[in-house]
């Protein structure tokens, strides 16, 4: 049901704890881009993002003859990886850099210049109301809508019951279809005016 | 796919629903077949279904791109980790080719023996799973569900890290009064040739002793244990709690028998979450503080979920994957 290379991925895992080197390389090549994305919106040091999946990678690498079997690979280092990129940000707490950029969403230049004007007004009520939304509520989303987790997973990485996932998710949109019904039409209308 | 009742479903019931999302994010054949078919036969809840699907995709994020000389390093980081840990292959070799082999291979060895730092072993057990194991020195530990235990280098002072429970039976050898030392969270416990039982799921220590003798350190207080003691360290108000108990009970969980003494639904909870992967949900919050008194033994999760059923006679319901819901009747 989730991500089509579900299965490969276990036993890409399999053949990984086993010793075969060919898989280690295929794991790397599949998630270090991906996680290099989630951690760039957690934390804003590139660097300690970096130190963190050589870190993981290695200790996955050193310890892989006492690991077991997982179910869902991805999640497996998606959460992994969130816990001691927290830990170690918590530990190298220099001075206050700039903050990291968070899961806020985004209009791209390519949506841009295929949307209609009222699309595009309708879109960036969306992006404002979402980024409005507590932080935890928008790492939840982007979990579930862009890494495609489920929602035993999201709990998992981000340490919550399943439940309140659901329900982070489910009030999110409820909120969101409130505002949405608030927002008028003539807004949308004005927008091609001004232009 | 099953047709669940969709017709009542509203635009966030769709949004938070895995299938309908499957479709829109990662449209296919068959879930293509499905959703159109639907909406032919629910045209009224069309304008929901179109809504709910913009608003999906309007999700967009910024990828962030690994930088390509960062990917690189970070590779070959990992590959000539790998190089150091190449398995020997088994082959039939002429004996002078093979007598020339084993000593370029015995000093590639020594070579990188010497080069590369060994890893000190993390032993881990899955849920329900006890582990036993035979540590350098030949203690024995049972290693409970859920928890991990990092070994020290065994060489000098033995040290082993604890995240869960585990059962010590520590070997004291005269020959070597080298101390054995239990770090829990900030708790540190040194053996002198003992059984004892330690757990820290939920964050504070809890010691029991079987027999021999054990000293909790922290920083530099310390704090001699006799059999029979059980002592917990709260971590957060940073003071101890002693009480005299019968250590086998603390045990029993290595012969798979489970004893609550008047433990709060709750912690009783905590427990089982820890065993069998488990999550108890109790309806309201009075249930959660009732204390539940039992010995089980062989238990396995249907066992205790049964017995906590009859204890409060309640209506036990599943919820979602392995989450189980106790309603007062």
């Amino acid at each position: 049901m989730y991500a089509t290379s579900f299965h490969d991925d276990a036993s890409e895992w399999q053949a990984f704890i086993t010793g075969s080197q060919a898989s280690c390389g295929t794991l790397y090549a599949r998630y270090a881009p991906q996680l290099y994305n989630y951690g760039c919106k957690l934390h804003a040091d590139r660097s300690l993002i970096e130190d963190c999946i050589q870190q993981l990678f290695l200790y996955l690498l050193t310890h892989r003859s006492h690991l077991s079997a997982v179910q869902n690979v991805k999640a497996y280092l998606v959460k992994a990886f969130r816990r001691d990129l927290l830990r170690m940000a918590a530990e190298n707490r220099k001075q206050q850099e700039f903050p990291a950029e968070g899961f806020d969403i985004t209009i791209s230049p390519e949506t841009q210049l295929i949307s209609d004007e009222s699309t595009l007004a309708r879109r960036r009520k969306v992006a404002e109301e979402i980024n409005a939304l507590p932080p935890r509520m928008k790492e939840v989303l982007f979990l579930r809508f862009y890494e495609n987790l489920s929602f035993e997973d999201i709990a998992a990485v981000m340490n919550i019951h399943q439940k309140s996932v659901y329900k982070m998710v489910y009030k999110a949109f409820d909120k969101l279809r409130h505002r949405l019904i608030d927002f008028p039409l003539w807004l949308a209308m004005g927008w091609l005016l001004w232009k | 796919m099953e047709w669940k009742d969709y017709a009542e479903y509203r635009q966030e019931d769709f949004l938070t629903d895995d299938y309908f999302s499957e479709w829109v994010l990662r449209p296919n054949k068959e879930n293509n077949a499905f959703w159109e078919e639907w909406q032919q036969l629910y045209p009224s809840r069309q304008p929901i279904i179109t809504e709910a699907r913009k608003i999906l995709l309007s999700l967009e994020y910024t990828r962030e791109e690994m930088p390509a000389e960062s990917y690189d390093r970070i590779w070959s980081v990992i590959a000539e980790e790998m190089e150091t840990a190449v398995p020997v292959k088994k082959r039939r070799w002429p004996l002078a080719l093979a007598a020339a082999m084993v000593t370029g291979m015995v000093a590639v060895a020594a070579f990188w023996l010497l080069r590369s730092k060994p890893v000190p072993p993390v032993y881990t057990s899955q849920f329900g799973e006890n582990r036993t194991l035979v540590l350098p020195d030949s203690s024995k530990v049972i290693l409970g569900p859920h928890s991990s235990l990092r070994l020290g280098d065994f060489k000098g002072v033995r040290e082993v890290w604890l995240e869960g429970e585990a059962y010590f039976n520590v070997q004291h050898t005269a020959v070597s009064a080298q101390p054995f030392i239990v770090h829990s969270r900030s708790l540190d416990i040194e053996v002198l040739g003992t059984t004892f039982n330690v757990k820290n799921y939920t964050g504070n220590t809890q010691v029991v002793l079987s027999s021999g003798k054990i000293a909790l350190r922290r920083q530099d207080e310390r704090l001699i244990m006799k059999p029979g003691d059980l002592v917990e360290y709260k971590e957060k108000e940073e003071k101890y709690l002693r009480k005299e108990v019968k250590p086998e009970r603390y045990a029993s969980w290595v012969e798979g028998t489970l004893v609550f003494e008047d433990t709060p639904l709750e912690t009783v909870a905590a427990e089982v979450y820890h065993q069998f992967g488990i999550r108890l949900v109790f309806r309201d919050s009075s249930l959660a503080k009732e204390k539940f008194s039992a010995t089980l033994t062989s238990a396995d999760q249907a066992v205790v979920l049964a017995a906590i059923k009859e204890a409060f006679s309640l209506e036990l319901t599943q919820g979602a994957d392995s989450t189980y819901i106790f309603t007062r009747k």
